[in-house]
């Protein structure tokens, strides 16, 4: 960046704090996970979480935040890619618009009346349809797919936009279909921003606490079935936060967290690659 | 005289606003007609109302008869049991004012075309876009680079490739709006040239401003203005030399 004598002070200042308040925090969680991985060592990585005895394993929800966000990065970029192929050609015009708002106003709807409407509907209907508690793995993946779902399809949205206003007349002109203009040339061409959109939506359903909390069951142990309960991550560090906690349990939720920033800063940075590729290219 | 095209009270508007309004005409099948007028005037609705290419756009309404010679008879574009659009456009090619490759190869842009008719094979496919290749004079540049991105080329080249890939799909009538337009002297020259080259093989309708390329090229000339036809002349009825070009801007 360049330094513009005429930048106004009130904008350097906020630069500034805000620069200096993430890098203090992006220390604070260092050294902590540092001092947690000293304190309790090897037993941070088995799979019992007693911190009574002196037992802080949390590789049961590494292991559930890993299942929980690519299950639902799987189904919800899977829908995404449909939707934004339906509203750009495949689906009748007023039902394209009718998706295309419905996703628009999701974006919209707070985290917590996802998680309190479907432990009132989803819940029960997967505990009497399937078995289980019904505070499962498939319960939180079912609505956190639906959560991540609309940033996906508005970043995808934007990329078929543009490319199809480039080229809708020219294919029409070669005897494409409106369809066959959406599947053989703008999909091909919009391949990097589908990708990148996953990454997107894949730190969203990393980072999100109050789904898994609410409608994962939050049991510590190794999830193997849809319907089995777990813990994630974020999860695990607002219960145990919520509880009264100190010492080595205490400073072992570093550690998490601090894996936690470790994946998202990575998705982050894998994304911002790719978009600048895709810069260089276009 | 043949005739490749013939107009009846053609009406065309969009979101209310009328573009090109009652108009009619008779377009020669021989030689390049052309379609000339200040921006406005309605030359492109005209010539889009050829390849039914105005509904694709949001807000259009239109009403009279088209009827183009295809297959040796003349067949009505807008009545529905002669033709889909999707037919229609591939037997009455376009070429834009600015070149339009598809975000893909050479060979893909060319290719899938061809690939979209139903019941094409793929090696008859190469050979058509061989020759196509050859008939704009890419083949020589481009042949060991058929598979980079067709926006690395040059306008010209670009251009070339897009008047190929029309070609590729056999057209029988070629739609020009305003080919060189966006293009430097040279590599329009070079189009004029191999639009001139093609005008025995297909009946041609182009829109230009140009009017010195419209004496070069053109046999017929249209006057639009306000989407109105003002006047139409062949190039018979015109004097030579430079008291052409004045008449003719003086219809302008």
């Amino acid at each position: 960046m360049k330094d513009n004598k005429n930048t106004p002070i009130w904008l350097k200042a906020s630069a500034a704090y805000v620069s200096s308040l993430m890098s203090a925090l992006f220390i604070f969680i260092a050294l902590c996970a540092v001092d947690g991985l000293m304190k309790s060592g090897p037993s941070l990585f088995c799979s019992v979480w007693d911190p009574e005895r002196g037992n802080f394993g949390i590789l049961p929800m590494i292991w559930a935040s890993g299942l929980l966000s690519l299950s639902s990065l799987i189904t919800g970029w899977t829908f995404s890619v449909g939707c934004c192929c339906f509203i750009h050609g495949f689906g009748p015009r007023w039902a394209a618009r009718f998706l295309a708002n419905i996703l628009r106003i999701m974006t919209a709807v707070p985290t917590v009346v996802y998680g309190f409407a479907s432990v009132f509907l989803l819940v029960p209907l997967i505990r009497n349809g399937l078995g289980g508690s019904g505070f499962s793995w498939l319960t939180a993946s079912i609505v956190l797919s639906l959560l991540i779902m609309p940033t996906m399809v508005l970043s995808m949205d934007s990329a078929f936009k543009t490319i199809e206003a480039q080229t809708s007349i020219t294919s029409a002109a070669l005897g494409f279909t409106r369809e066959q203009n959406i599947a053989m040339v703008v999909l091909p061409a919009s391949k990097q921003w589908i990708w990148s959109s996953a990454l997107l939506g894949f730190g969203r359903a990393a980072g999100d606490t109050l789904i898994p909390t609410m409608l994962a069951g939050n049991a510590v142990q190794y999830a193997n079935t849809p319907l089995d309960a777990m813990r994630t991550l974020t999860a695990h560090i607002g219960l145990v936060l919520s509880s009264d906690v100190g010492g080595t349990a205490y400073l072992s939720l570093f550690v998490a967290g601090g894996i936690l920033l470790f994946v998202s800063i990575s998705a982050n940075i894998l994304f911002r690659l790719m978009r600048k590729k895709i810069w260089m290219q276009g | 005289m043949a005739l490749c095209a013939e107009i009846k009270n053609l009406s065309v508007s969009f979101h209310g606003r009328k573009a090109v309004s009652q108009v009619s005409a008779e377009l020669p099948a021989e030689g390049i007609s052309v379609l000339l007028g200040r921006s406005g005037s309605g030359k492109t609705t005209f010539l889009r109302a050829l390849n039914r290419l105005n509904e694709t756009f949001q807000g259009y309404e239109g009403s009279g008869k088209v009827c183009l010679s295809l297959g040796g008879k003349m067949k009505d574009i807008y009545s529905a049991d002669q033709l889909t659009p999707t037919d229609l456009r591939r037997k009455v090619g376009m070429v834009f004012q600015i070149p339009n490759p598809l975000p893909m190869s050479i060979r893909r842009n060319i290719m899938l075309p061809l690939q979209l008719i139903p019941g094409f094979n793929r090696s008859k496919a190469e050979d058509r876009m061989e020759t196509a290749l050859k008939t704009t004079g890419l083949w020589e540049e481009v042949k060991d680079r058929l598979d980079t991105p067709a926006n690395r080329f040059s306008g010209g080249q670009q251009q070339r490739l897009c008047l190929a890939r029309t070609l590729a799909l056999e057209p029988e009538i070629l739609l020009l709006d305003e080919p060189t337009a966006s293009l430097d002297k040279k590599s329009s020259e070079l189009i004029e040239d191999y639009l001139i080259s093609l005008k025995n093989r297909y009946s041609m309708v182009m829109v230009s401003h140009n009017i010195r390329q419209a004496l070069k090229l053109g046999s017929f000339f249209i006057f639009l203005r306000e989407g109105k036809i003002v006047t139409a002349i062949s190039k018979k009825e015109l004097p030579e030399g430079k008291e052409a070009e004045k008449i003719m801007s003086d219809l302008l």
